[in-house]
């Protein structure tokens, strides 16, 4: 599957009122084409979580814009944008976002099942996610069976069965060791090139940015290319 | 001050799970005072109805024999000590010994009375009442003036101004005395104290061995004088316990045992009854005393009822202190864990346990202050608006220190219980949920280590203990026995968690073949978060439960309450004859009031039986008896009642009889009597008639005289076809003491005819004569043994008696018996396991040995003095009846009788509780539900968030969580309800048996379906519906909410 291009332009948003005001994004624009593998990078505050949200349509930015291919997800209805993130673009969380009382299987064919997958179809695409992960053996395993950079890729396989265009990674290595992150972005930048997939990840890990494309420094909500 | 400031922010930090836990804890409470409120009314109302009995078994009664002028001092003596009981009536009755009654029949007996307080007791319908002679030649003059009940009077055909000649049974050199009748009077209640110890009073005439007439009551006084001789005086005394509480019992126990004692110390008895030493001469003029009471023992039953009135409510009690306690357990953990970020703070800020320990002591204290004064005064408006009582004494009921002595230790439980649950819970994390495998809970734990089997047995122990006491009638019930049905529901239902956990992992594996998620979550949230979830099961478990146990004894009692009014009353109505000259009336008026082809007729007799006395020995129409007599299926063996009745007149005999032609109306029979040449009165004669139904009745057929006498009886009114079976005629002492040695009576039938066409078959009738009566019968039935429906205790008295043929003497018959039928207990019986049912026609054809080999028809007949009937609408017929009937007629309505059962107040109490333990459930169980609906929506937050991220929208989140709670409510609300069942088959039949009286036929558990199937469906949709509520504030909008992701 090819991913499609995303454009973010001049995004802003703005947490708070008055005093307490937070200008969490200050006019990022940047690009991201099929296959490319971006890294925003910042130190923590800077915004990155808050980007990845409004383009992720989780938030919604208060200027600018963010194209996915031909659609603007700032345009987007609410029903819409779960309609997006149902299929074209995928997460992963920083704390895996796993749970806790399903098995690997069952966490990576939650996104199937919202998409009303039967079962066979479903269990066919699972088994071939957790293939491409290399978790064919810890298909049965629930996530506090599994070592962190297992729960990583049964997160990353449930980020990849819908076959998403977008792939948005929140800080994917921010729990594991330096040896296991690698593993993990060893993993998703595979994928992100077989799958012409655009891929968006955050981080302040400076192994990530050596399997980056590019990279987008995030400054007090400014970007740097 | 720091930590009352901690307190306060605190108290102030999490408002809505703190007012879960105080309402509650207020719910639980408040339940627990109404049910202890409850018990302490019911106590009260059960004693009530235990001495709510007739006065002979609520007084003291003393008689001694007296002699002419003894009476005063007596009297003065026994009425002084009588006066010791507050409260009480005395009434006196002096009776002397029955006297005959020259020219009239040898067996005739006249009663004469002295009774103090007839004209309050009575109305004066004709004449005055009886003076005393004003000087002692007066009273030596042989004239008594007396007054008569007009039963007794027109019985023997008496008026005022007539006069009768008694005459001294005994002693034939007496003068005879003449009693001269002033006044004819009526008992006004024949259940005034008098007439315990003058029955005769009520019916006029009594008929055994001797007819007795009478009382024939003098004036007060007239026994101390000549004419009258020795008498017995019977005092009594009814003591007024209408009104006694349970806590008047004990005050009102020691009075009667020091009354009772005093009054056997006045008359010279041993003051322990059988103990000679402790007799004391009395100086009173008087023989033969006797102080006989019932009443010890009534007072020991009320408060045995009392007891087990308590013992009983305390079942439900507990049953609600569980459930309450699970939820006060489920509501503080879940605030305990809704606390578990502060409580770390606070350790990171050196906390030390005691100081966490005292913030949670101090939480616990506001709960249970807030909860008690508000527990308090719901409970007691609670049950006053349950039982239907007024306001007026609400203050009082407030400020009673028996409410708060039930309040202030539930409250002190509840400080002690969420104290150690927020202690334990901060300790341990949150409670809510678990995660992973190999998490347990306590309760699953103890489950796994047999605690669930260590309940049951020993719910399993006290229940067969509970029914060795109601077997017993013991009043003492020890602890265990007394919260056996909370141990088996317990146990029961934490047995249930080992299953529930099979039924969700079901789910879950029929979800995960499905496409959708709702299911496949509900499911695995379920199956794998049982543990954490263990609090919320269980509620909702005991409540679906105690529900079921609750409406199934509701159930069971109302069933209980037909079956018992079913036994007691026989049929849908039954009729008694009513006493004296009212009898003959009696049966006429119910077959013309109902229709005959309802009516049984029916006769009853007490008998012993080889070993066995007080035998009921029960002689019905049978080929009626089928759909009339109301018989409980299960005690019968052998077939359905139908069927066993159905050989009793399958095995009918009859015997000869001159059968009338269809149509008769009147036959005659002429016959011929050889008597003295004395006896040259008119003797009255009867013909003893066999209707229709084969029941063989008296028919008053005119007189015989010397030679030739016409005879006639009218058949109109009887059911064809009629046979005339035997004719007799009573003659009276005169002729026996006229005749001259040697000298012979002869009864000699010439001719029958009806309606004037004569009648062939006169010659197969045998007649037999003596100085005292005139007989001419036809052939009895065949001898040999009478077919019997006898009860299981019958059957087996006769069978161990060895290979000698049973048989019963009713009615100067010897009644051999062949076992036909078995029930386990005869409606109606005195004693209900001793019972014998016969055909009444076939009884009435049994011939009479008269030794040697000859038999022949009895001369007694065996009238029926009842009526059975199962008319279409029984209230009006009985409306009917009592409009109709003679004075005395007894009359028993089925459905009357099973309305007095359930107004009774143990019943209407405990049925109260039991409603109130369903309602309770339900509430208790929603709040419980709720607050644990909204504490797993919060800590669910993260897992619907990643949902949200991953395109779920926040609605169908919402309504996956519903149908995770929809599984748990579903599947534990379900098995609750097979718990429940199963409880209640194992106990209610006890609940209901415990009110102290007697259960025949034995109580059998009802399970109302329909009922339950509503019950468990309404739980499970307040359930559903309030964690729909619940969810839709708690799950809110998850976008402003973490995934897992940093804060950057």
């Amino acid at each position: 599957m090819n991913g499609d291009r995303l454009v973010v332009h001049d995004v802003h948003r703005t947490f708070g009122t008055g005093e307490t005001v937070v200008r969490a994004l200050r006019g990022v624009s940047f690009e991201a084409g099929p296959g490319e593998l971006v890294a925003v990078r910042g130190r923590s505050g800077s915004g990155k979580t808050s980007l990845l949200n409004v383009i992720g349509g989780l938030d919604r930015c208060d200027e600018g814009s963010v194209l996915l291919g031909e659609r603007d997800v700032t345009a987007m209805s609410d029903a819409e944008l779960l309609a997006l993130r149902r299929g074209p673009v995928s997460y992963v969380f920083q704390s895996f976002g796993l749970v806790p009382v399903l098995t690997a299987r069952e966490n990576v064919g939650v996104p199937l099942r919202l998409r009303g997958y039967a079962a066979q179809e479903r269990e066919r695409r699972v088994a071939r996610a957790l293939a491409d992960v290399g978790l064919e053996q810890h298909t049965g395993h629930r996530p506090d069976e599994l070592s962190g950079g297992q729960q990583q890729r049964v997160a990353l396989a449930r980020a990849l069965v819908a076959d998403p265009q977008l792939l948005l990674a929140d800080e994917p290595t921010g729990q594991l060791d330096s040896d296991t992150g690698r593993v993990v972005m060893t993993l998703i930048a595979r994928l992100a090139k077989e799958r012409t997939m655009t891929t968006v990840v955050t981080t302040h890990d400076p192994t990530v940015l050596s399997f980056a494309d590019r990279v987008v420094e995030i400054v007090d909500g400014v970007a740097r290319t | 001050m720091r930590t009352r400031r901690l307190l306060q922010r605190r108290l102030g930090a999490h408002p809505v799970a703190l007012a879960s836990v105080a309402v509650s804890v207020a719910a639980s409470m408040a339940v627990v005072t109404g049910l202890q409120l409850l018990t302490e009314a019911v106590a009260d109302a059960g004693v009530q109805s235990v001495l709510d009995v007739p006065t002979r078994e609520r007084s003291v009664a003393v008689s001694a024999a007296l002699d002419p002028g003894a009476l005063s001092p007596v009297d003065d003596a026994v009425r002084e000590e009588m006066a010791s009981l507050p409260g009480g009536t005395v009434t006196r009755v002096a009776s002397a010994p029955t006297r005959g009654m020259p020219g009239r029949s040898s067996t005739d007996r006249a009663l004469l009375a002295d009774v103090d307080g007839v004209r309050a007791a009575t109305d004066l319908l004709d004449g005055r009442w009886p003076r005393r002679p004003s000087d002692a030649a007066a009273e030596g003059s042989g004239r008594v003036e007396v007054s008569l009940p007009s039963t007794a009077a027109e019985r023997l055909g008496l008026e005022v101004g007539d006069a009768l000649v008694v005459s001294d049974i005994v002693d034939d050199a007496a003068p005879e005395v003449t009693l001269v009748l002033t006044g004819i009077f009526r008992p006004r209640s024949p259940d005034d104290a008098l007439w315990v110890d003058l029955p005769l009073a009520l019916q006029g005439v009594t008929e055994s061995d001797f007819t007795t007439y009478g009382p024939f009551v003098t004036a007060p006084g007239a026994f101390d004088g000549p004419l009258v001789g020795a008498s017995t005086v019977t005092w009594r005394l009814a003591a007024d316990v209408g009104g006694t509480t349970r806590d008047r019992l004990p005050g009102l126990e020691r009075a009667v045992d020091r009354t009772v004692r005093e009054l056997r110390r006045t008359v010279g008895l041993p003051l322990e009854a059988g103990d000679p030493e402790t007799e004391e001469p009395s100086g009173l003029p008087l023989r033969s005393p006797r102080v006989v009471s019932d009443l010890p023992a009534l007072l020991d039953s009320a408060r045995g009822v009392a007891d087990r009135t308590r013992v009983t409510l305390l079942t439900p009690t507990v049953l609600v202190v569980l459930l309450g306690l699970v939820a006060l357990v489920g509501a503080s953990g879940l605030l305990a864990s809704l606390r578990t970020g502060d409580v770390r703070l606070l350790r990171l800020r050196g906390a030390s346990s005691s100081r966490l320990g005292a913030l949670a002591l101090g939480e616990a204290i506001v709960i249970a202050g807030a909860a008690a004064p508000a527990s308090a005064l719901a409970g007691a408006v609670g049950i006053r608006a349950l039982t239907g009582q007024g306001w007026g004494s609400l203050v009082d009921d407030v400020r009673d220190p028996a409410l708060w002595a039930a309040v202030l230790p539930l409250a002190a439980v509840v400080v002690a219980v969420t104290t150690a649950t927020s202690t334990w819970a901060g300790r341990e994390g949150a409670v809510v949920e678990s995660s992973g495998r190999g998490t347990r809970s306590g309760l699953l734990a103890a489950a796994a280590a047999g605690l669930d089997l260590v309940l049951v047995g020993l719910g399993v122990v006290g229940v067969i203990q509970l029914r060795r006491y109601d077997a017993a009638g013991s009043t003492t019930v020890d602890p265990l026995t007394a919260a056996a049905p909370a141990l088996v529901v317990a146990g029961l239902v934490v047995l249930a968690l080992r299953l529930l956990p099979v039924l969700a992992r079901l789910v879950a594996r029929s979800g995960d073949r499905r496409a959708g998620l709702s299911l496949a979550w509900g499911g695995w949230q379920f199956a794998r978060r049982t543990a954490g979830q263990t609090g919320t099961i269980v509620l909702v478990l005991l409540a679906a439960s105690m529900g079921s146990v609750a409406l199934s004894q509701v159930a069971t009692a109302e069933q209980a309450f037909e079956d018992q009014s079913a036994f007691e009353a026989g049929a849908a109505l039954r009729v008694g004859q009513a006493g004296g000259v009212n009898a003959s009336g009696t049966g006429g008026t119910v077959t013309e009031t109902l229709d005959a082809d309802v009516v049984m007729p029916a006769t009853r007799r007490e008998v012993g039986l080889g070993d066995l006395d007080d035998v009921t020995v029960l002689a019905v129409d049978s080929a009626r008896a089928g759909e009339v007599m109301d018989v409980r299926p299960d005690t019968v063996s052998d077939g359905s009642w139908p069927a066993v009745v159905g050989r009793l007149t399958a095995s009918r005999d009859l015997g000869g009889g001159l059968v009338l032609p269809p149509g008769t109306r009147q036959f005659q029979v002429t016959v011929r009597a050889a008597l003295p040449p004395d006896a040259v009165e008119d003797y009255p004669a009867v013909a003893h008639v066999r209707d229709g139904r084969g029941v063989v009745r008296t028919v008053p057929a005119g007189s015989v005289t010397r030679g030739v006498s016409r005879l006639a009886g009218d058949v109109a009114d009887l059911e064809s076809p009629v046979a005339l079976v035997g004719v007799a005629a009573a003659l009276p002492e005169d002729v026996r003491r006229a005749a001259q040695p040697g000298e012979r009576t002869a009864f000699d039938v010439r001719r029958v005819t009806a309606d004037g066409e004569p009648l062939a078959g006169v010659d197969a009738f045998s007649d037999e004569s003596t100085l005292s009566a005139l007989w001419w019968t036809a052939d009895p039935a065949p001898p040999g043994p009478v077919a019997a429906v006898v009860t299981r205790e019958v059957a087996e008295a006769i069978g161990s008696a060895g290979s000698a043929a049973p048989s019963l003497s009713v009615g100067s018959r010897d009644v051999p018996l062949e076992v036909v039928g078995v029930l386990d207990v005869l409606p109606t019986a005195a004693v209900p396991t001793r019972g014998v049912l016969v055909d009444l026609p076939q009884l009435a054809a049994v011939p009479t040995r008269t030794g040697g080999d000859g038999v022949q028809r009895s001369r007694v007949v065996v009238e029926p003095d009842e009526w059975w009937a199962h008319p279409g609408d029984p209230a009006e017929a009985a409306a009917d009846l009592e409009a109709a009937a003679p004075f005395g007629t007894t009359i028993l309505e089925r459905s009357a009788l099973a309305a007095e059962r359930r107004a009774d107040p143990v019943n209407r109490g405990m049925r109260v509780a039991m409603l109130l333990v369903a309602a309770a459930s339900v509430l208790i169980a929603t709040l419980g539900f709720a607050a644990s609906t909204a504490g797993l929506g919060r800590v669910r937050r993260h897992e619907n968030a990643v949902l949200f991220a991953l395109g779920m929208p926040p609605r169908r989140i919402r309504a996956v969580m519903v149908v995770e709670r929809g599984v748990v409510v579903a599947l534990t609300v379900l098995t609750g309800l097979v718990v429940g069942v199963v409880a209640a088959i194992v106990v209610v039949a006890f609940l209901v048996g415990s009110d102290g009286h007697a259960q025949v036929p034995v109580v059998r558990p009802v399970v109302p379906t329909a009922l339950l199937a509503g019950y468990t469906a309404t739980v499970a949709a307040i359930l559903v519906a309030a964690g729909v509520a619940v969810l839709g504030r708690s799950v809110g909008d998850p976008t402003n909410r973490s995934h897992g992701g940093g804060q950057s």
